[in-house]
């Protein structure tokens, strides 16, 4: 295997602006993940500022109405304020999400005491003693009940097994306090004990002013994240990088934010070190599950970019147009329609715009539920790049029987259900009779387009990024990556080539890697990115041929594969 | 900022299980200056993040990033931890009118401190044997007596901001030769382990560079960087400052280095340093005593039988032996390396 790695660009320049999918007025915003990540890790000072980015907040669009979030009311005393918030939302969580088995009920909560002592004392000790009482024994009884004993060593065993050893990445939410919140494989409640090793380790070295980032034992990656109170834990032995897995854990926490919102995971951390964050997350596992399932094999995480659905831009437009014309409610931000887990389009109110990270959020909300394809749903939801501190109201429905395409209408405003109700009947009527959805369900069964269309013979796979757009297109997998396995692997080496070239202290333009089974090239410029796989006897010379001409077809496909104006209210 | 080293130690947590005797985990600890509370707090530290990463894998800890430093975890023999920590390079930046400070993570490399650490051992185990053995053999107090002896003079040799790959590949130097005086040579090593059976195994050195070694790789590896980086330079340092010992005989150039200075005095051995090979067959190593003697710009090192001690008068024997043939040896070698170099 040989890597070469050079920092001139190929013969061909192409001009900033003139790439295929250059977008002048782009309705996503282009901002760069990883940079985010690197200058997330370098400030220590985090002020709760930095989640908001300068595109708007919802106060500003909805002048000083209350949302819940800014009510200065709800910020009361000790005891009851949480529970108060804490009433609402479950109400609306409940409304809108499904809700699993077990419900709360208010004296089993009170009496967690058990497992309440045990990581309160965890949380609470002295490190020096915490830590050697769990590195000696962890089914040593810590003076509690037998009960309690009993329950670490079925832990223990827990832990252990082969079974529960065996998954390739683990992902762990706990509060500071140590109180587990989340864990991707296996049951949160029995795994305690390992959760508040995991937040003694975070608390020692932070006495040491310092901050955890990673522990490596032979091919493992135990990767840790601190943000705002919660403590977000990779465990995993893929190839990925330590920032990959970082990026990963931040997209887990803006999930939570999501859910929450800042200034409410901020506020009940503060009013109570202890609360058990799972009462205000009952519902949200799937979110979790979905999105980290989808990051193992999408690779819009690690782009920071949105797939569009392949579509005639006259399509487009007219679809744009109907949903522009048909949706002027006042305080409606954004409307969207996206279908297969790829946006249709973005209609926007002037001043504000979308971040890929939101609309990864969205999609992977829409793929997560069910329960929208049975009915027009109202649902609160928070964009953590748009505005982290409070919630905008979604109103969702599928535009068809078979469910494809789903339209999402958010807005500021809390009570207009069924004024967006009315809109989407007619954006609907609009869609069936401009024959609009016919196009979609069209594209969407084509199930895109393939690698062959090109022309290339050698070229086998490619991943095309527009940076100025935030909107990247790949064709479907073929022979030899029609199996699981080796799209598994494919992607990994989608992630090693990425890695490679945006590493933070040597990052390259261009990486040609050759490998056993095929050759990479990957090629970073100004205005886009582009990832492509190659049979493994191609020379450097030949890929960067194909390249090029690979990039004139897709600047000739480019109104059909990316949306390049911005339509607005 | 450099790279510095932040703490090294050694500990075995078998050695004090209970409560309140976790002192007694730590078999060596620097910078020794520090409170015993703080070097338990670290100990323990280690040991919890060793647990949890068994909670994952079987594979051994190999290291930790935190922000601001990188602690490299070996486990030299079963229990036995050996750990360092280096600090991360860092500088002050502004952006937006605000100063922070950017750490250099990609500065350190995991490799190549891996294999810094890995010397460290190996150099430990080269004039100690296993630490498994000295407590064996000897105990624990030995076992403390020597760590605090070999690491507390090695440490100061590290130079870590100049770590680099060259120590990830831990090569040698070879001297090219012809064949001619590369057969004279191996006929001069023949000779001398003919004529002194008790010399078992032999290198031979011009300057830097290897000629011969009759070692196993592993144990020449740790020689070579033995006598590159520590012997070599500190007798050439020596000698700048005016010669420490005088040959027996002006007519050869020849003295020992590791071995007694002056050939004269009989009641100086000189300091010849007992070593541990690694021997193959079986997994006890092979206790010998290193000589090294030295003629102009040549050096032989000798590995002899450690089950007796030497006498003052083998030792002058092989002087007597040695002296005129590696003098002249080292004069054509240089003749040799001359013309080569034009």
């Amino acid at each position: 295997m040989a890597a070469e790695i050079s920092n001139d660009s190929p013969s061909d320049e192409i001009l900033q602006g003139s790439e295929p999918g250059a977008s002048r007025n782009s309705m996503l915003l282009a901002t760069d993940s990883y940079d985010d990540l690197a200058s997330y890790l370098s400030d220590t000072n985090l002020s709760s500022d930095r989640d908001r980015l300068s595109s708007g907040s919802i106060s500003e669009i909805t002048h000083p109405t209350e949302t819940e979030s800014f009510d200065p009311k709800s910020v009361i005393s000790e005891e009851v304020g949480p529970e108060v918030v804490e009433n609402e939302i479950n109400e609306q969580l409940e409304n809108s999400l499904d809700v699993s088995a077990s419900p709360v009920d208010e004296p089993a909560a009170l009496a967690t005491s058990d497992s309440d002592t045990v990581t309160e004392r965890i949380g609470l000790d002295t490190p020096t003693s915490q830590l050697s009482e769990l590195s000696t024994d962890h089914s040593q009884p810590e003076a509690c009940t037998g009960n309690n004993s009993d329950e670490q060593e079925e832990e223990v065993e827990y832990v252990h097994s082969q079974e529960w050893r065996q998954h390739r990445k683990h992902v762990f939410i706990l509060s500071q306090s140590g109180k587990p919140i989340y864990s991707r494989h296996g049951d949160e409640d029995r795994l305690v004990t390992l959760m508040g090793v995991m937040q003694a380790l975070v608390s020692v070295i932070g006495d040491g002013q310092d901050l955890l980032r990673c522990i490596t034992a032979g091919s493992h990656k135990m990767v840790f994240l601190i943000r705002e109170n919660l403590v977000l834990v990779a465990a995993a032995r893929s190839i990925e990088s330590m920032p990959q897995l970082l990026l990963q854990l931040t997209y887990v926490y803006n999930q939570v934010l999501s859910v929450l919102t800042l200034s409410q995971l901020s506020r009940i951390f503060k009013q109570r070190r202890n609360y058990d964050l799972r009462r205000l997350l009952t519902g949200a596992e799937k979110f979790f599950d979905n999105l980290l399932n989808t990051m193992d094999r999408d690779p819009c995480f690690f782009l920071g970019a949105v797939r569009c659905l392949p579509l005639e831009s006259s399509m487009r437009d007219t679809i744009a147009q109907s949903i522009a014309q048909n949706a002027k409610v006042k305080d409606l931000v954004f409307a969207i329609l996206i279908a297969d887990n790829q946006l249709i389009t973005l209609v926007r109110m002037k001043k504000y715009f979308l971040h890929p990270l939101d609309l990864h959020l969205i999609f992977n909300l829409v793929s997560a539920s069910e329960s929208f394809k049975a009915a027009e749903s109202w649902t609160p939801i928070c964009l953590p790049k748009f505005d982290s501190g409070g919630y905008l109201h979604a109103h969702i429905s599928y535009m068809d029987e078979e469910c494809r395409s789903c339209l999402l209408l958010l807005t500021v405003d809390r009570d207009v259900f069924f004024t967006l109700s009315e809109c989407k009947e007619k954006i609907r009527e609009r869609l069936v009779k401009y024959k609009c959805l016919a196009a979609i369900a069209e594209s969407v069964d084509q199930n895109g387009y393939k690698t062959s269309q090109v022309g290339i013979p050698e070229l086998r796979h490619f991943l095309y990024k527009s940076r100025s757009a935030a909107q990247f297109s790949c064709p479907e997998y073929e022979a030899p990556y029609h199996t699981a396995d080796q799209r598994d692997r494919l992607f990994g080496l989608y992630q090693f080539l990425h890695h490679r070239i945006h590493s933070s202290s040597r990052p390259l333009k261009i990486l040609f890697h050759v490998g056993s089974h095929e050759t990479l090239l990957g090629w970073v410029t100004s205005g886009f990115e582009l990832y492509a796989v190659f049979g493994p006897l191609v020379t450097k010379s030949a890929a960067i041929n194909s390249v090029n001409k690979l990039l004139k077809w897709i600047k000739k496909e480019e109104d059909r594969f990316f949306i390049l104006n911005s339509p607005t209210f | 900022m450099d790279i510095n080293l932040l703490n090294f130690f050694v500990f075995n947590s078998n050695f004090g299980p209970r409560e309140g005797e976790e002192h007694k985990r730590i078999l060596f600890y620097h910078p020794s200056a520090i409170d015993i509370d703080t070097k338990i707090k670290q100990v323990g530290l280690c040991e919890a993040i060793i647990k949890f990463s068994q909670t994952f894998t079987d594979e051994p800890c190999s290291n930790v990033h935190t922000q601001k430093t990188r602690q490299l975890f070996l486990q030299v023999e079963p229990e036995y931890w050996m750990i360092m920590t280096v600090s991360v390079p860092y500088s002050q930046r502004s952006k937006d009118g605000q100063s922070f400070i950017e750490y250099h993570e990609d500065d350190v490399q995991d490799s190549v401190y891996d294999a810094v650490l890995h010397q460290a051992y190996d150099m430990f185990k080269f004039f100690n044997g296993t630490m498994e053995k000295i407590v064996a053999e000897s105990g624990i107090e030995e076992l403390l007596r020597r760590l605090e002896h070999f690491f507390s003079k090695y440490l100061i040799t590290l130079k870590l901001s100049q770590s680099s790959i060259m120590d990830v590949i831990n090569g040698i130097h070879f001297l090219p030769l012809d064949k001619n005086t590369y057969l004279r040579i191996q006929c001069f090593i023949n000779l001398l382990e003919a004529q002194f059976p008790r010399v078992k195994y032999t290198a031979f050195l011009f300057n830097d560079q290897l000629v011969w070694s009759g070692l196993e790789q592993e144990d020449m590896r740790v020689l070579y960087a033995y006598l590159t980086t520590g012997l070599f330079p500190s007798y050439n340092e020596s000698e700048l400052q005016g010669p420490q010992s005088k040959s027996a005989n002006t007519a050869h150039h020849g003295k020992f280095i590791l071995g007694p200075p002056n050939l004269k005095d009989e009641t100086n051995v000189g300091k010849i340093p007992r070593i541990y090979l690694i021997r193959r067959a079986s997994a006890e190593s092979e206790e010998c005593l290193l000589a090294v003697y030295r003629a102009l710009n040549a050096s032989v090192c000798l590995i002899m039988d450690g089950h007796t001690s030497l006498s003052f008068d083998y030792l002058r024997k092989l002087d007597r032996f040695l002296g005129p043939q590696l003098s002249s040896l080292a004069t054509d070698i240089g003749d040799q390396y001359g013309k080569r170099s034009n």
